[in-house]
């Protein structure tokens, strides 16, 4: 005999669907449990009964995901109701006229905020130059932050390459005025050191940067 | 939405092909709220059709709307992706971070 929804871990299932939909608009309740029948009929056919088929049945429910997770989904992204009126049981408010909740979508990470950390982090190293803009430009298109958080991270990205550089040109003086005490300051091989990186610098990095403005 | 481009599906029948292009889809439930929202929006609509065994399946397709959405996306999906290939192709090696910033 071959599995059906009457299956009592479907059956199961089923019950906590109805009960997690029921925040829903009774049309839209039954539809989404008419669809999610259709799936299992489809997913278990051919599903025998015993031992295997009940692991069988156990994969095709955790596949589905839990009855919570596809009920937020009817929330998310759609205009209407907001996700946290769906995920929360339809309790009626008591003393506060509107539950605050969880504040939804705020601790939501997209791909633009892992660019953005990623740009400003490891950016610096893979792509100098063009990775912290990409960052950057990723951090103000995110809605993730405040305008605050957003200014804080434009200075710290924009103070490290040149705290950087200063640094760097404090320790290249230090190092000339050592290895030139034999000899005067002037004919320090400064020009040498321009000349080698200059090209590279103007040829292979500024069009960088306009192209990636651009798009 | 593209699976709909050239003939209407059923729900576990997108389920299927969507599991098996590797890491769209998390919980496969998730796509019957999809699919009702891109119906309300008007970009896919539904019908009944018999199936082979049991009850009549509920079938989506892509309306006049839905197509225009879809190509719309594809365009602009082929144009973002060949900016950041741009991006990442074009870029030369990494210079010594101490000499690229010595220069300013």
């Amino acid at each position: 005999m071959s599995v059906d929804l009457t299956h009592p871990l479907v059956a199961d299932y089923l019950h906590r669907l109805e009960t997690a939909a029921a925040v829903l608009p009774a049309t839209r309740r039954g539809d989404l449990v008419a669809e999610i029948r259709e799936h299992l009929t489809d997913a278990l056919a051919g599903t025998e009964q015993g031992a295997d088929g009940e692991a069988a049945v156990r994969a095709v429910l955790d596949r589905l995901g839990t009855p919570d997770e596809i009920v937020a989904a009817e929330g998310a992204g759609g205009g209407g109701e907001p996700p946290a009126s769906a995920i929360q049981p339809a309790a009626p408010p008591s003393w506060r006229p509107s539950p605050p909740g969880p504040a939804p979508g705020r601790a939501v990470w997209g791909p633009v905020e892992v660019i953005a950390v990623v740009g400003l982090t490891l950016g610096n190293f893979v792509l100098p130059v063009v990775g912290p803009v990409i960052g950057l430009a990723c951090v103000w298109v995110s809605s993730q932050w405040s305008r605050r958080e957003k200014v804080v991270a434009t200075l710290w990205g924009l103070a490290a390459p040149i705290v950087l550089a200063l640094l760097a040109m404090a320790a290249l003086l230090a190092f000339r005025v050592e290895a030139g005490s034999g000899a005067t300051v002037e004919q320090a091989p400064q020009p040498v050191v321009s000349e080698a990186f200059a090209p590279q610098s103007s040829e292979a990095f500024v069009p960088q940067s306009s192209e990636v403005v651009a798009p | 939405m593209a699976l709909l481009q050239h003939r209407p599906r059923y729900g576990f029948d997108i389920v299927r092909e969507l599991s098996e292009a590797d890491g769209l889809l998390t919980s496969e439930g998730t796509i019957y709220p999809l699919l009702s929202r891109l119906r309300k929006d008007g970009l896919v609509t539904t019908t009944w059709q018999a199936s082979d065994a049991g009850p009549p399946r509920r079938y989506y397709l892509l309306t006049q709307d839905g197509r225009m959405a879809l190509e719309r996306f594809v365009a602009d999906w082929r144009r973002f992706r060949d900016s950041v290939d741009r991006v990442l192709g074009s870029t030369p090696t990494p210079v010594p971070a101490a000499g690229a910033l010595d220069v300013r």
